[in-house]
């Protein structure tokens, strides 16, 4: 590994593009040190399904010269980026055997904005089988390695975008989030997710999971980064029929400042009798941070565990297995046994079952909605388990047991913004966070106050030695 | 019928066919989906009986 390839792993993007507006970097050479950064370290951390080098370094110069003519697009001109291997651009497996050999005919929405705002594309990230399931050393692909601890799962399914931007082999990566797929990964590799708003980014040319619960977001190492990767792919898309006409506002406008005064909702019938010991500490003292900053704290009415495991899983595994039925039916061996068995629970769902979910999930909604005229934001741990070591088997639907705390789903099923952040890490050296979630289409407020906790505090300062 | 007879008729039905394997491990979990059937249905409410909650959006 060159020594230019170190300097640059753990700069954040806007670093970057100050350096690349400024004439004081170059893109080339910044993608040449991301090119070399995989090389030496892919080998272990699995975070890539394909590289595109020479694509992307032959877009590298292209920007260069656009930039040196005066040409500069924006923050995200000449910066290396990646996206979940659901994302269709070139090659798209969707971690699954059953599309090994898939390329995508065109670039889908995001990617294609991102590319218009100057983005380079320098790869396909790992994802969990069709953002789903549990990915073991017996999958079809390798799974992605926790850099914490190449031992322990990164968290998915957007796993191998969170294990990039932990090792330090790319700036920013595109993620998909139907019950924590960005936020999951978020709080095992330390870094930052923004699950947006529903109807806020585009899902046109994404895999979809769930047509009623999936959302696309982005994946950072800083709040600051995450905003301005929103800003880049938000916005309405006429072909993905959930994408919302709203005005898509300046994201970073209120980075910098103040929280005080603010009033953070605290759900904690939700967590606070199944959340792990040490995830719970770093919440409470996240918590006193928050205070510390002028926060008001104040704690709010919630739908248990149980309740909210019982209203979301019949949801997503009856609209995923409406969405792989042709594939069960003719080639079911050729998933990995988790996916198999979620898709074939979801067969089992009744309508009217269905329908009871979707008419609680209202309720749930309503209830989060009024509780937002009081309060500012939600914040909760993302969840209340440490990820466990990469399996050699499959692990069967360990997802859905009682003890398999998971606050994420909530967000999900309201279709509110959601950012997870660090907030510390476990006695085994691994990386603890929580989640701030808000009102519809208000990411702004959220990132507010996610910047401003993490401005305060040392976590995306740490980063993982490989 | 129990509820390995159920999942196996169930799956049948929409053209999907499992090994021992699978079908062991979903029996355990179609007796959580029923619980979570029984726990949903405790939380609806009335008020959102979809029909209501049209008319309300169109009466807003």
């Amino acid at each position: 590994m060159t020594r230019s390839s170190s300097e640059f792993a753990y700069m954040s993007l806007a670093e970057a593009a100050d350096l690349i507006k400024n004439g004081e970097l170059s893109p080339v050479e910044l993608t040449q040190a991301m090119v070399e950064r995989i090389a030496a370290l892919d080998s272990q951390v699995h975070a890539y399904v394909t590289v595109f080098a020479e694509e992307a370094l032959a877009a590298a110069r292209e920007a260069e010269e656009q930039i040196r003519a005066g040409d500069y697009r924006g923050p995200l001109h000449g910066i290396p980026l990646a996206v979940k291997d659901i994302y269709e651009a070139g090659r798209t497996t969707g971690g699954s055997k059953l599309r090994r050999d898939y390329t995508a005919q065109q670039d889908c929405t995001s990617v294609a904005k991102l590319k218009q705002a100057g983005g380079l594309l320098l790869g396909k990230l790992a994802t969990y089988e069709f953002a789903a399931g549990t990915p073991t050393l017996a999958s079809h692909f390798q799974p992605a390695r926790n850099p914490w601890n190449l031992e322990i799962d990164p968290g998915g399914s957007s796993s191998g975008s969170g294990a990039a931007l932990a090792a330090g082999m790319i700036f920013g990566a595109m993620g998909s989030d139907t019950g924590g797929s960005i936020r999951w990964p978020a709080f095992c590799c330390g870094i930052v997710g923004m699950k947006a708003t529903y109807g806020r980014v585009s899902r046109t040319g994404v895999f979809p999971l769930s047509w009623n619960l999936d959302h696309t977001g982005p994946m950072t190492r800083t709040v600051q980064d995450s905003a301005l990767m929103l800003q880049a792919c938000a916005g309405y898309d006429p072909l993905d029929p959930a994408s919302a006409q709203v005005a898509v506002p300046d994201f970073s406008e209120k980075l910098g400042r103040d929280i005080k005064g603010l009033r953070l909702g605290i759900p904690r019938t939700l967590f606070q009798d199944n959340c792990e010991k040490e995830i719970l500490a770093a919440f409470n003292a996240a918590v006193t941070q928050m205070e510390t900053l002028g926060a008001e704290i104040v704690n709010v009415e919630s739908i248990t565990l149980g309740e909210l495991q019982a209203t979301f899983w019949p949801l997503i595994c009856a609209d995923a297995a409406a969405y792989h039925l042709a594939d069960m039916q003719t080639q079911a061996e050729d998933y990995n046994q988790d996916l198999r068995l979620i898709l074939a629970l979801g067969s089992l769902v009744r309508g009217t079952s269905y329908l009871q979910c979707q008419r609680v999930r209202e309720q749930i909604r309503t209830q989060l909605l009024q509780q937002l005229e009081t309060v500012d934001l939600f914040m909760l741990p993302t969840t209340g388990v440490m990820p466990a070591p990469i399996r050699s088997e499959s692990p069967g639907l360990y997802l859905m047991a009682k003890d398999f705390a998971t606050y994420t789903p909530l967000f999900n099923l309201t279709g509110f913004p959601a950012l997870a952040l660090p907030c510390g890490f476990s006695s085994a050296g691994l990386p603890i966070g929580f989640q701030l979630a808000g009102r519809p289409f208000d990411e702004a407020t959220v990132f507010q106050v996610g910047h401003s906790y993490e401005q305060s505090t040392p976590w995306h300062t740490q980063h993982p030695s490989l | 019928m129990n509820h390995r007879q159920i999942v196996e008729a169930k799956l049948l039905e929409v053209g999907i066919k499992l090994g021992n394997g699978d079908l062991e491990q979903l029996t355990t979990a179609y007796a959580a989906l029923l619980e979570w059937e029984s726990v949903v249905q405790g939380m609806v409410r009335p008020e959102t009986e979809p029909a209501l909650i049209f008319k309300a959006a169109v009466e807003d």
